[in-house]
């Protein structure tokens, strides 16, 4: 019922706005109501081309209601916040977007472009050089799923050559694949290691990004507290700790505060 | 700190100095000068009767003396036939300005130590009025004009600038020679302590160093006097400000004496401190008359040249327009040529290549100026001169170069034709591809963005299970590898993992037999059947044994007797049935009755063999 209410309100926004010439077609809004996704999805980056940008912004929004996940779904939706104006929720949805697409170069622009934008300098954590450096960036490629599709086969291919090795132990194939069985074996580990700093990252849910205009950070969780520094939109927070409308947060370079919970979200 | 060692002779060759109580040696920079200019004079003392005292210059009408602080003090001692003698030299330098002009004689300087007194060699210096001709140089003076004045037995350091008056920005060269006297020259062995030689030049100058790889000494006779010449420092400066600029001394140490060099140096060797004498270079500043508007402190002699790399081209084509400024004088710190008004061009970033290198006698080369141009319509179809003035102190007046105009011819572009890049064949020349704006991405459209991507798989069972299910592999592949070697090496297992699929396989020809109504051959199939899986099942050699025998040896393996007692009848009933005619109305319940008791005989655990 929820749903159904959900798309008859989107098609009521699409439609009202859009002027002569370009009409929505509301049956296929109709349409869309007996599951037909692609159908939204095409028709808001319709809207979106057409310049109807809340329209627009209200379809992927009802996909991300419906429950659909998707990188490309949370990029056009920061694309639209972006050209509305929206830092904050622009750079939110972007980094959504990154979480299901890491590899994607056009979402990395606009993210970076937004954010030169930003009112805040960007707190970059400490950056890692070396091997170190590079162990990041490589865990850094693939997303969540990717790494965990990546581990299982992994864990497939090396259960089956040892699993043959002790089968046939003196087989030509176990001894001309020793050293498959060992880089198998340290692919595993680093592919478990890296799926599950991604998996603590997931549960944690502990990055967030502040939506406010302009949000004063206190020293407390209350208003009778000082305020110790303001933040504006888009900048990225570390949650420490939750209370009843407060959080506490972190930023890279050590500062910590209570800012109101309704003045930021979660990545 | 600077160190520069530099061999003169293999050998030392001893030098017949005589060995006075005391000896003063003065020389003069020069030995003419102009009213006002400073002049260095340099005063030797060297003594065997400790330090020797700081002398006074006597007073010479016309001519003022200041003593510098920049004297040094060495000693050294000899040990000849066992006894020791000691020598110490005490080297001061002096500024001497000419009040007036006319012939003076600085008369010898007289040094007492010890109750004993000795007089120094008088110099001459003739003063001209300031801005007179000076007097011409003397013969065999070597190129680049080292300065006159130089006395026997002193080591000393010149400066040689190569002008005294110059532009803001016009090259003067100036070089450090170290004059060594003929008795020396086999005795230098190492010269150090350069560090403060350009200090005073680094503050209003742009200085440029013309590397000196070795340090040759040429013999040279100046003065009359034969004297060893080492060019040390070659210094090319652009003063950047008017005013007169005091070029303090410099400062170097001269290690004399002893045999060899570095670790292999032998015998006793003294280190002599020497300064240059300061001088005074007087920037002017330029001429105001005829100045143009667009020059801005080039100085030198210059050309300039600009071309494009095409000159036919449409509407939107990028094309390079390189400014090219070549020539000698203070190129590197020109500014660039005034370019024409460009606003009917798109423009992007310009690169500079320079290629400029250090003279003996100046700083020459070109800078490359290259400019990325996009012609915005087809009514931009010049480019107007290029304009760079620059000042030329050979003749003192300004100049103003200017390129001709570069005329263009753009053609509007078709319909359908790219923006900047040609594709396909036959395009011709290569297009650059350029960046003409900046903005964020659009969307992604045509991409599955309605596809749910659950990124949580770690959530959902079956993915569980399928990375459960390899864990579990190497144990089962443990587990069938070791069945697999008792199958090879067990016969008694083998017989024993085979027995139930033995008893099937006759139970199914039991089966058939039965099916066909042929009682013979159903009962010899179920004999057989139970017969082999007792035997297989508990490792009984079956064959050739009687049914009572086989027993008793089922009994021995721990077989319950409620189960041997049933196999000892089942079979005996069996082979009534065979041998004393078949009775095909019991086939199906004697079938029935087989697969019961091989079902028991089955479940029963463990291995009892």
């Amino acid at each position: 019922m929820i749903k159904r209410l959900s798309i008859c309100l989107f098609a009521a926004i699409a439609l009202v706005p859009v002027p002569a010439g370009a009409a929505v077609d509301l049956p296929q809004i109709y349409d869309s109501c007996s599951g037909n996704r692609g159908a939204i999805f095409r028709l808001a980056n319709s809207l979106y081309e057409q310049g109807q940008l809340a329209q627009a912004e209200a379809g992927y929004q009802f996909l991300l209601d419906m429950g659909i996940r998707n990188g490309y779904l949370h990029y056009n939706l920061a694309n639209a916040h972006f050209r509305q104006g929206e830092l904050g929720p622009a750079i939110l949805e972007y980094e959504r977007a990154l979480e299901y697409l890491p590899r994607n170069r056009d979402i990395r622009h606009n993210l970076e472009f937004v954010r030169n934008l930003m009112v805040d300098e960007e707190l970059k954590p400490v950056q890692y050089g070396g091997t170190m450096g590079f162990v990041i960036r490589l865990n850094c490629l693939l997303n969540l799923r990717e790494n965990l599709l990546g581990v299982a086969l992994l864990l497939w291919m090396t259960a089956i050559l040892y699993a043959w090795r002790i089968i046939h132990p003196d087989s030509g194939i176990t001894r001309r694949t020793g050293w498959l069985r060992v880089t198998l074996l340290i692919l595993l580990l680093f592919g478990v290691l890296s799926a599950g700093i991604k998996i603590y990252q997931n549960e944690s849910r502990n990055r967030a990004i502040i939506l406010a205009a302009v949000s004063e950070v206190r020293t407390g969780p209350g208003e009778n507290y000082s305020a110790a520094f303001s933040l504006h939109e888009g900048t990225a927070v570390k949650v420490e700790s939750r209370r009843p409308d407060w959080v506490q947060i972190r930023l890279p370079n050590g500062f910590t505060g209570w800012l109101p919970s309704k003045d930021l979200e979660v990545i | 700190m600077c160190r520069l060692v530099w061999a003169a002779f293999l050998f030392v060759i001893a030098a017949g100095r005589a060995m006075g109580t005391c000896s003063v040696s003065v020389t003069l920079e020069k030995a003419a000068a102009h009213v006002g200019e400073q002049v260095g004079m340099s005063i030797e003392i060297v003594s065997d009767k400790g330090n020797p005292p700081v002398p006074q210059v006597p007073p010479v009408d016309g001519l003022s003396f200041h003593l510098m602080g920049g004297g040094g003090m060495s000693q050294s001692f000899q040990i000849v036939n066992g006894r020791m003698s000691a020598e110490y030299r005490r080297t001061l330098n002096c500024i001497v300005v000419p009040q007036r002009e006319g012939s003076f004689t600085i008369e010898g300087i007289r040094v007492e130590q010890g109750g004993e007194s000795a007089v120094g060699n008088a110099v001459s210096l003739t003063v001209v009025p300031a801005g007179a001709p000076m007097p011409g140089p003397p013969s065999g003076q070597p190129p680049g004009g080292v300065p006159q004045g130089v006395s026997s037995g002193v080591i000393q350091l010149v400066a040689q600038p190569s002008k005294t008056r110059a532009y803001v920005g016009e090259a003067v060269v100036i070089r450090y020679f170290l004059l060594v006297p003929p008795q020396k020259m086999s005795e230098v062995r190492q010269i150090e302590d350069f560090g403060n030689l350009t200090t005073s030049l680094f503050k209003r100058c742009v200085v440029e160093e013309l590397p000196i790889t070795q340090y040759p000494i040429e013999s040279r006779n100046i003065g009359g006097r034969a004297v060893g010449v080492v060019l040390l420092k070659h210094y090319v400066v652009f003063p950047l400000s008017t005013g007169a600029l005091n070029v303090d001394p410099a400062a170097i140490s001269v290690t004399v004496g002893g045999m060899g060099f570095g670790v292999f140096q032998l015998g006793p060797t003294q280190t002599v401190n020497v300064t240059s004498q300061p001088f005074n270079l007087e920037v002017i500043p330029f001429p105001p008359e005829g100045r143009p508007d667009i020059f801005d402190g080039a100085v030198g002699e210059f050309n300039l040249t600009a071309t494009v790399n095409k000159r036919e081209l449409r509407e939107g084509d990028a094309f390079t327009l390189r400014v090219e400024l070549s020539g000698k004088g203070n190129i590197k710190n020109c500014p660039p040529p005034t370019l024409p008004d460009l606003t009917p061009f798109e423009q992007y970033d310009n690169t500079k290549n320079e290629d400029i290198s250090v003279l003996e006698d100046g700083v020459a080369g070109r800078i490359a100026y290259e400019y990325v141009l996009v012609p915005k319509s087809t009514s931009s179809t010049e480019i107007g001169p290029i304009r760079f003035a620059f000042f030329n102190p050979n003749d003192n007046e300004y100049h103003t170069l200017a390129t001709e105009p570069i005329h263009l011819q753009i053609s509007a572009r078709g319909e359908g034709q790219s923006d900047r890049i040609l594709l396909g064949a036959g395009a011709g020349a290569k297009r650059e591809i350029i960046l003409t704006g900046e903005d964020f991405r659009h969307i992604a459209v045509g991409v599955p963005g309605a596809i749910d991507v659950r990124l949580d798989l770690y959530r959902q069972p079956i993915f569980v299970l399928m990375c459960l299910l390899p864990l579990g592999m190497p144990a089962g592949a443990a587990v069938w590898a070791r069945h697999r070697r008792r199958l090879e090496t067990d016969p008694d297992y083998a017989r024993n993992r085979k027995a139930p699929k033995m008893a099937r396989r006759m139970l199914s020809e039991a089966r058939k037999a039965v099916a066909g109504g042929n009682g013979d051959k159903a009962y010899a199939a179920l004999t057989k059947a139970l017969v082999d899986y007792v035997g297989n099942r508990w490792n009984l050699p079956a064959a050739g044994m009687t049914v009572r025998d086989l027993g008793r040896q089922m009994q021995q393996k721990g077989v319950p007797d409620e189960y041997v007692q049933e196999l000892i009848t089942t079979l005996e009933d069996f082979e009534a049935c065979r041998f004393g005619g078949a009775m095909n109305s019991n086939l199906r319940s004697d079938l029935q009755r087989t697969e019961n008791l091989l079902g028991k005989l089955m479940a029963i655990k463990g291995e009892t063999a």
